[in-house]
This record gives structure tokens, C-alpha cells and sequence, in this order.
């Protein structure tokens, strides 16, 4: 491979990305601008919280999605820094896909508790909104953790390319913004 | 030219902004006529001026400019279009009725036009979901004094001639389109989102409502009667409709 | 078997799949146009081939008529129109025409034709559904395609995946296009076609995520119970509807316009790509300002996302709200004048050769012509308002799509043919299927102005037998229908023509004598298009060259 073959692979694998995280945008905003247009519109969704007593079930669920999010966030900030000053890797590879079944799993366990109070997706549009915008995150979480989990296997005894770092960093970054933007939107507002 | 030839199609215009609809119709058609027509005669002639010829070199590109001075007409046309004829008639359509309408609430559904009158007093009485039967869709509480007057009419519209009619619009299940071709006007009708619309007659006749919005399988069959009175057959109408209503039991 | 990680593979995958749903396409609509022009007259064999739930004596039931009408339109739009012309078309020659080896993603490209197909067969197979494919139009407006049959439902996972389909293949031929041009060829030096085709992936990466946002929500309602577009005290059949209630039905109208309206260009921008690489060619003529025709079409695909609400001009929003999207409206078509002013005027001074590929490529600029003037009408209010929901519509958006579009891509495989094949097809049996298709479209879709100036709806089961203003149209129905089945007897004739030049037809490298980089390799191009990579020099069309 000669390095102007690199060159643009990198160059298209970003452009690739930038492309791909554009769509995202796109399709998560179409979902929030429908959850702002139902609210907006209706008459008896005046309540700032969600639904009180079913919040602070759920609250654990926020906390900690939080947390793992901002963790991946960081962690692969951290991988790319060790992978671009070629540092050893440590086990903090790993950690995206921690964070990832951890969202996973706080969700399912946020769902249930919501079902269990009588607040499925049919029992209200908040519900169902609630529902379908943190159900989206969570699947985009669970994506982004199964690529990294990939990448930190099948780069176990090289390098992961930096570039390709930079790219993961700013996905997870993407699903950071998306998440503040839900818990703005449908909790503090 | 083209507003006379479009009228030879049209449904009869009948109300009194039906002409000013037309003529913002008559205008789009006369500035895409003339764009069209010009155009292809260009084009016509230049298909046969280039075609190519055995031993002919072609000739010289076209100028850089003058095509674009077409271009600015178009644009040109598109704001006369705008500012001239469109919009005008589209804010004086979203006025509010004037005062001493005649009032019709419509309700929608598959696949039928249900109308409710307001009887002498012109006052909508209450109506309620759990006492609608066959004979009144909508369910008249006559138990409200401002119902006692109010009758409902499956698939019948009648308005009086000369003054303006409000039609007040719901749906009971699907999205449906009120349509009223002769007195130009069309208005979705979404269920959860009443909306008013009104318009003036200025003639006497018999016509069609239609459903202008796919609404299930029966749609192409969702058409009503329309028809406009004068205004002593109207009166006569409403007093004949009032003296068939029958008592509560 | 050559693999479909090759772009030439995938684009004649793409080819051959959008081929044959544009034939499902035409079929859907030969059957529902027998209904318009005989309603109530039987198939003689359609109880044979579509049972006794559709067609019971052979008489089309108003539940077949509307699956054929909702599902012509989403076949045409989403399985056969768009995959040919982006799909297709885009992944063959774009790379051939930035001088690039393949695609920039070759697995993601193939992932993508994999989905395609499979969505196209999950719709396709949901005739057999009980209660059949989607019936509630390709516009699926709940709440009415909520309470539809579970047709629907894979109408809707279709929707999904085909978005998914399109965002892979936009994202790899944008990729491409961005890090694999040839050495020289700048931004300012590609061919028309390669702009068109960015801003097409552009537009399908950009507006479908709103559409699958909108089909999660419908999904849910559908199955989940949920009520996004389903409002309180709704009652179907006068018994209330056992739902939360406390959505908007608008929101699917606003969501599915903000991706529909662009798809529009999207349908019509490869076309006017392939309209600007056969007219050059065939007329030896530079494009006419090229540079202003790139910024129009940059601007006609920009300014395409703020315009959605034409469409719903009559739901009763705000007078303000209406009026700036008729505004956006008018403006809107400033760059598509600009467009067909230049494609026209780029003949001036030219040698027109007039070969099949030609005739349909000139064709194309009235067709489309007559598609764009008869959208100034629709796209303000009071006009919008007589016409709305009329033939006139589909008279419209059919001038621009099928006559326009589609003559666009008969142009493109005339033009294309001997670069895919190393052959030509036989100009003879061009000039049959090009006047023949020509006279024939036009006997279908002219009367449909017509109809709808005198108010006949459309999505009509019965043709508008009911009402007294379609009266007088009722006989003119039989005429459009046989007209359509003779365009369908000219496309035999394309079909042959295809078939017999493919093995006997006229061996030719570059018959055109096209000066764009796909022709500076061999026909067919071998395994990684070029021997020894392209270095570019100047502009694509050099026709001017050693003549002047």
C-alpha cells in the first residue's frame, strides 16, 4: 500500500462518518421535533416533569446513563490519546462497551418500571414519547458499544487505527448530545 | 384568452369569490402558457437550425448573457404571481365571515357527510357520543334548550343564496377533504382539529359535496347533495325540517 | 459470478432489480386503469390469478383497487425510479467518471442493494397478506393507515430498511466522490452528472431520517398501541377507538413531507444529470455555464427541504405559515428554471446528432417543462385550492417523473448501452420505442389536466361515476387506458432491442465520441476501470476542441 492509498481511505472513511453522523442528526431530531410538536400542541401535557410519580422510579435510569455515557465519552478520548502517543492500552478499552450494556440495561429496567406503573407506551403520548426517544438513544448506544467491543478484539494485539478513534469519539459524542437533549427537553422542561 | 378557455371547464363559479380564485388560476396558467409556448417555439427552431450537418463545423456557443434576462422574467413573473394575485386572494379568503352568516356544522365520517343545523334560533345545541343512532349520526342532547330547534341531515346541504354560509368542520375517524367545487372550496378535515371555512352563493342550483382526501375503501362514494335556495325557499326549508323533529320520548 | 463489491456488478444488480419493479409498477397500474376505464366490467382471468377476495368474478373490489393505487406508487417511487436512477446509474458511472477504481466502501454499497432487495420482496409479498398490501395511498396519512390491515405494518418496515438501503449507498458514493476523484479533477471539473448525483445522496441522507422517524411513530401505533397521529375521541363506526388518543395527525403529514419533497428531486436530479452528459455529447457542445448550473442545483436541493408544506396547504394551518411556503414555493423554482435554461440553450451553435439517446434526452426538457408550469397552480393557495386532489395532480407530478424521468433514463441506457455492454442498441427499434412511448405518455397523462381543471378527484375506485362533474370524463377513461397499454407494447420493443444488441448488436467502443472520463477506458471497462490511472486536465466536455 502506498501512502497515497492511505491518504484517502482515511479521508473518505471521515468524510464517510461525518456523512453518516449527519444522517443521525437528521433522524433524531425528526423524532425530538415530533415529541416538541405533540407537546407543544397539546392541551392537557402542561406538566413540566414527565409523569411525577413515575420519575423518580425511573431516576436511577438517568443518573446512571449519565454516567456511563460521559464515561465512553471520555474512555475513548483516552484510547485515542494512548493509541495516537502509542502508549499501552489498558482495559479501558473496554469500558464503551460497559457503558453500553449498562445503558441497555438501566433502560430495560426504566421500561419495566414504567409498564409496571401503568405507564406503557399506550397509556399517553408522553409515555410513548418517552418511550420511543430514550428506546432510539439506547439502540444507537448499544450500536456504538458493539463497534467499539469489535475494534478493541480485533485490535487486541495492534494498534487501532487513530483515525478511526477520532470517528467513535465523535460518535459518542453524538449520542451525549442526544441524551442531554432528552433530558432537557423532557424533564427539566 | 386562457382565463375564457379555462372557464369552458371549470365548474360553474357560484360564489362570490369563486372569480377571484379563477382569475389567480386564469394567471398562473397565462404566465406557464406564455413560458412554455415561447420556449418551445425557441426550441422547436433550434432543433432544426443545429441539427447536424456533413461537413458543417458547428457553429458559436450561445452568449453569456441574454438566456438569463429569460430567467429574470420568470422570476419577475413568479412575484407579479405572489404579490399580485395569489396572496391578496389567499389573506381576504382567511378574513372572518361578516356578521348574519347562515351556520352549518359538518361532521365527517366513512363515508358519509353529516349536517347539523342550527334551527331558528341559530344556536348549536349540545350533542353527545352515547346518544347517536341510525337516523342522527351526531348525536343531539335534547335535553340542552338551544338543541330543541336543531335538526341533523344525512348527506343534504342547504344554504341560502347571497349570504354567506359558515361551515363549521370535524371528523369523527379519518383525515376528509369538504368539497364544495361550484363555490371553490376545500378544506381537510382532521379529526381532533375542527376548522371553519365559509363562502357566499350568488346563485341558486343543485349540487355536489365531495371528499377530496383518501379516506378508506369507500371514498370515491363519499359525495353529499348540495343544494342553494333562495332565501324564502331556504326559510321554508328550515321551518319544514323543525316541524318533522320529533319529541324526545 | 462477478461480486457485487464491484460497482459495476452492483449497478447492474441495481439495473436489472429496478427493472423489473418498474414492470410490477406498470402491471399494478394496467389493472387499476382497466377499473377507471370499465368499472365494474370483470378481467376475465383475475379471479384465476388474484382470488375470490380480490376479485370475485373478476370485478377488481374497491380493497384490491386501492393496494394497486398505494402500492404502483411506492414500487414506482421507492423500488423502481429511485434505485435506477441512484442506484443504478450512480454506482455504475459515477466512479467511472471521476476516474476512481470503485467505490470508497464497496461492502456498504453491496449492503445496501442486499436491503433494497429484501424490502422491495417483503412489500411485494404483502399482497398475500390477509387484507393485502398498504392500502391507504403511498402518502399513508393516519389516521386512516393506522387502521389499515397489517399491509401496513410491512409497508412500514419496508419504509425502514429502504432508509437505512439509501443512507448506506448515499454515504459510499459520497465517500467516493470526496477522496477518490483522479489526479486534476477538481470539484469545478466534474461532469454535471457526478454533481447531481452528490446532491441527490445528499438530499436521501439529509430527508429520509425523517420519514423513518416518522414510520417508528406510525409503527408504534400500530403496534404498540401508542397514539402519536391518532388525536382523543376518535370513533370509527361511531365505537370509540380504544386508545390513549392526545396525538396530531398532522405531525406524519409534516414528517413524511420533509423527506417527500425532496424525494422529488431526487427523482428528477440524476435525470437532469443524464439530460446535461447526452445533450453535450450529441450536440458537441460545452455545457452552458457550468458553473451557474452547479450552484442551481447545490440550491435547487437546499432550498427543496423548506417547501414541504406546500403539500398541505388546505389542512387549515395559519394564513402566515401557508403563505411563506407558497413564497419558498415560487422560489423554489428559480433554480430549476435556471437548470432547463441552460440544458436548452447549451444547444445553441451545436450539431445535433439525432440518435435514439438524443431524442429522448431533448424530449425530456418539454416533458419536464410542461411538469414544471403546471406546478405554479399548485403551489399557491387559490389555485392549489381548485386543484388540490384533482387529476391535475397527478397529471403533474407524472409529466415530471414519467415522461420526464423516465425518459431520462431511457436516454441514459441508449447512451450507456455500448459503455456497459461494448455495444450498441439498434437505433431503428430506438426510434419505434422512443415515438412510440412518446405519443403514448402523452395521450395518458394530458387529458389528467383536463379532468382535474374540471374537478374530477383522483384515488377515485369508480372513476368518479357518483358525481356529476366527471361525468363527461368517463369516456375519455378507455382511451388513456388503451393508450397505456400500447406504451407498455413499446416497451416490449425496448426489451427486445436490450436483449438482441446485448449479444448482436454493433460493437462499439465510444460511438458517441464522448470526451467524459468513462469512455476514456475500455467497453465494457475491465476490473479497476483503468489500466493506467487517469490524469484530468481540464473541464469534462471538450467538444468545442479542434473545431472551432
Amino acid at each position: 500500500m502506498t501512502p497515497g492509498v492511505d491518504a484517502r481511505r482515511t479521508r473518505a472513511a471521515d468524510a464517510g462518518t461525518w456523512l453518516f453522523l449527519a444522517s443521525l442528526v437528521m433522524f433524531y431530531a425528526s423524532l425530538y421535533s415530533g415529541y416538541v410538536l405533540l407537546r407543544a400542541g397539546s392541551e392537557t401535557w402542561t406538566t413540566p416533569w414527565l409523569a411525577r410519580p413515575i420519575l423518580w422510579k425511573i431516576q436511577p435510569f438517568v443518573v446512571s446513563n449519565t454516567l456511563w455515557l460521559v464515561l465512553a465519552f471520555v474512555n475513548t478520548r483516552q484510547w485515542r490519546l494512548a493509541a495516537a502517543s502509542g502508549a499501552p492500552r489498558s482495559i479501558g478499552v473496554w469500558l464503551p462497551t460497559m457503558a453500553a450494556s449498562g445503558v441497555a440495561l438501566a433502560w430495560t429496567g426504566a421500561a419495566d418500571a414504567m409498564l409496571k406503573a401503568g405507564s406503557g407506551p399506550a397509556a399517553s403520548v408522553a409515555a410513548a414519547s418517552w418511550f420511543v426517544l430514550t428506546g432510539a438513544l439506547a439502540l444507537g448506544v448499544l450500536g456504538g458499544g458493539l463497534v467499539a467491543t469489535w475494534w478493541a478484539w480485533r485490535d487486541r494485539r495492534s494498534e487501532t487505527p487513530v483515525h478511526a478513534l477520532r470517528q467513535l469519539q465523535r460518535y459518542w459524542g453524538l449520542m451525549l448530545v442526544v441524551w442531554f437533549s432528552i433530558v432537557v427537553g423532557m424533564y427539566f422542561v | 384568452m386562457i382565463g375564457e378557455w379555462l372557464n369552458r371547464w371549470l365548474p360553474t363559479p357560484a360564489s362570490a369569490h369563486a372569480a377571484r380564485f379563477d382569475s389567480v388560476l386564469a394567471a398562473t396558467h397565462t404566465e406557464g402558457a406564455l413560458i412554455f409556448l415561447s420556449w418551445l417555439v425557441l426550441f422547436a427552431i433550434m432543433l432544426v437550425k443545429f441539427r447536424a450537418r456533413p461537413g458543417a463545423p458547428p457553429g458559436k456557443p450561445a452568449g453569456q448573457r441574454w438566456p438569463l434576462v429569460a430567467v429574470a422574467a420568470v422570476v419577475l413573473g413568479d412575484v407579479w404571481l405572489l404579490a399580485g394575485s395569489a396572496l391578496p386572494a389567499w389573506f381576504e379568503r382567511a378574513r372572518p365571515a361578516p356578521a348574519g352568516a347562515a351556520e352549518v356544522r359538518v361532521v365527517a365520517e366513512q363515508f358519509a357527510w353529516n349536517f347539523h343545523y342550527p334551527g331558528p334560533d341559530l344556536r348549536f345545541g349540545r350533542t353527545t357520543p352515547s346518544l347517536i343512532t341510525a337516523a342522527d349520526p351526531i348525536g343531539i342532547d335534547r335535553s340542552d334548550p338551544a338543541a330543541a330547534d336543531d335538526f341533523v341531515l344525512i348527506g343534504i346541504l342547504v344554504v341560502p343564496v347571497d349570504r354567506p354560509t359558515v361551515v363549521h368542520l370535524s371528523s369523527k375517524d379519518v383525515i376528509h377533504s369538504f368539497t364544495l367545487a361550484t363555490m371553490r372550496v376545500k378544506q381537510d378535515v382532521t379529526p381532533g382539529l375542527p376548522v371553519s371555512t365559509w363562502f357566499t352563493p350568488i346563485t341558486t342550483g343543485s349540487w355536489e359535496v365531495g371528499c377530496s382526501q383518501l379516506c378508506g375503501l369507500g371514498h370515491y362514494r363519499m359525495r353529499a347533495l348540495f343544494e342553494v335556495r333562495s332565501e324564502a325557499e331556504w326559510q321554508a326549508f328550515v321551518a319544514d325540517e323543525v316541524s318533522r323533529i320529533e319529541p324526545p320520548s | 459470478m462477478t461480486r457485487l463489491t464491484d460497482h459495476k456488478t452492483l449497478g447492474i444488480a441495481y439495473a436489472n432489480t429496478s427493472g423489473v419493479f418498474m414492470v410490477v409498477g406498470f402491471l399494478l397500474m394496467l389493472l387499476f386503469r382497466w377499473q377507471l376505464a370499465w368499472p365494474g366490467q370483470p378481467i376475465p382471468i383475475a379471479t384465476a390469478i388474484f382470488g375470490e377476495t380480490n376479485a370475485p368474478g373478476g370485478i377488481l373490489l374497491p380493497e384490491f383497487y386501492y393496494q394497486l393505487v398505494a402500492m404502483h406508487g411506492s414500487v414506482m417511487i421507492f423500488l423502481a425510479v429511485v434505485p435506477m436512477a441512484v442506484g443504478a446509474l450512480g454506482s455504475y458511472f459515477v466512479p467511472l467518471q471521476i476516474g476512481a477504481p470503485g467505490l470508497a466502501f464497496p461492502r456498504l454499497g453491496a449492503a445496501g442493494y442486499l436491503l433494497y432487495l429484501a424490502a422491495g420482496l417483503l412489500m411485494a409479498a404483502s399482497f398475500v397478506l390477509p387484507g393485502g398490501a398498504a392500502n391507504s395511498g403511498w402518502t399513508s396519512y393516519p389516521p386512516l393507515a393506522i387502521l389499515a390491515s397489517s399491509g401496513q405494518t410491512v409497508w412500514l418496515v419496508g419504509i425502514l430498511m429502504l432508509g437505512v438501503s439509501s443512507m448506506l449507498g448515499a454515504i459510499s458514493l459520497l465517500a467516493t466522490i470526496v477522496a477518490y476523484r483522479a489526479p486534476g479533477l477538481t470539484l469545478m471539473r466534474l461532469p454535471f452528472f457526478v454533481w447531481s448525483q452528490a446532491m441527490t445522496a445528499l438530499l436521501l441522507l439529509l430527508a429520509f431520517p425523517a420519514l423513518q422517524a416518522a414510520a417508528v411513530f406510525q409503527l408504534m401505533d400500530r403496534v404498540a398501541g401508542t397514539s402519536f397521529f391518532l388525536p382523543s375521541g376518535l370513533a370509527v363506526s361511531n365505537t370509540p377507538l380504544a386508545v390513549s388518543g392526545g396525538g396530531n395527525p398532522l405531525l406524519w403529514q409534516h414528517l413524511f413531507w420533509f423527506l417527500a419533497h425532496p424525494e422529488v428531486y431526487v427523482l428528477i436530479l440524476p435525470a437532469m444529470g443524464v439530460v446535461a452528459e447526452v445533450i453535450t455529447a450529441h450536440a458537441r457542445r460545452t455545457l452552458w455555464r457550468y458553473g451557474l448550473m452547479v450552484g442551481a442545483v447545490v440550491a435547487l436541493g437546499a432550498w427543496s427541504m423548506v417547501v414541504w408544506a406546500h403539500h398541505m396547504l388546505l389542512t387549515g394551518m395559519s394564513t402566515t405559515l401557508s403563505s411563506f411556503f407558497q413564497i419558498t414555493t415560487m422560489a423554489v423554482s428559480v433554480p430549476s428554471v435556471i437548470l432547463i435554461t441552460s440544458l436548452v440553450v447549451t444547444l445553441w451553435g451545436g450539431a445535433i446528432r439525432y440518435t435514439t439517446a438524443m431524442c429522448f434526452a431533448l424530449a425530456f426538457l418539454p416533458m419536464f417543462g410542461l411538469g414544471g408550469v403546471t406546478g405554479l397552480p399548485l403551489g399557491l393557495g387559490p389555485s392549489n385550492l381548485i386543484l388540490h386532489d384533482t387529476y391535475y395532480v397527478i397529471g403533474h407530478f407524472h409529466y415530471l417523473v414519467a415522461p420526464g424521468t423516465m425518459f431520462a433514463l431511457f436516454a441514459a441506457v441508449y447512451h450507456w448501452f455500448p459503455k456497459v455492454t461494448g455495444r450498441r442498441l439498434d437505433e431503428r427499434l430506438g426510434l419505434v420505442h422512443f415515438l412510440g412511448s412518446f405519443v403514448t405518455m402523452n395521450a395518458v397523462f394530458l387529458p389528467m389536466f383536463l379532468m382535474g381543471i374540471m374537478g374530477v378527484n383522483r384515488r377515485m375506485y369508480d372513476a368518479g361515476l357518483q358525481y356529476q362533474l366527471a361525468e363527461p370524463t368517463l369516456v375519455w377513461n378507455p382511451h388513456m387506458t388503451w393508450s397505456a397499454v400500447a406504451l407498455g407494447v413499446f416497451q416490449l420493443v425496448f426489451v427486445v432491442n436490450m436483449v438482441w444488441s446485448a449479444k448482436r448488436g454493433v460493437p462499439a467502443e465510444n460511438p458517441w465520441q464522448a470526451t467524459t472520463l468513462e469512455w476514456a477506458t475500455s467497453s465494457p471497462p475491465p476490473a479497476g476501470n483503468f489500466a493506467v490511472p487517469p490524469v484530468v486536465t481540464g473541464a469534462p466536455y471538450r467538444y468545442e476542441e479542434g473545431q472551432a
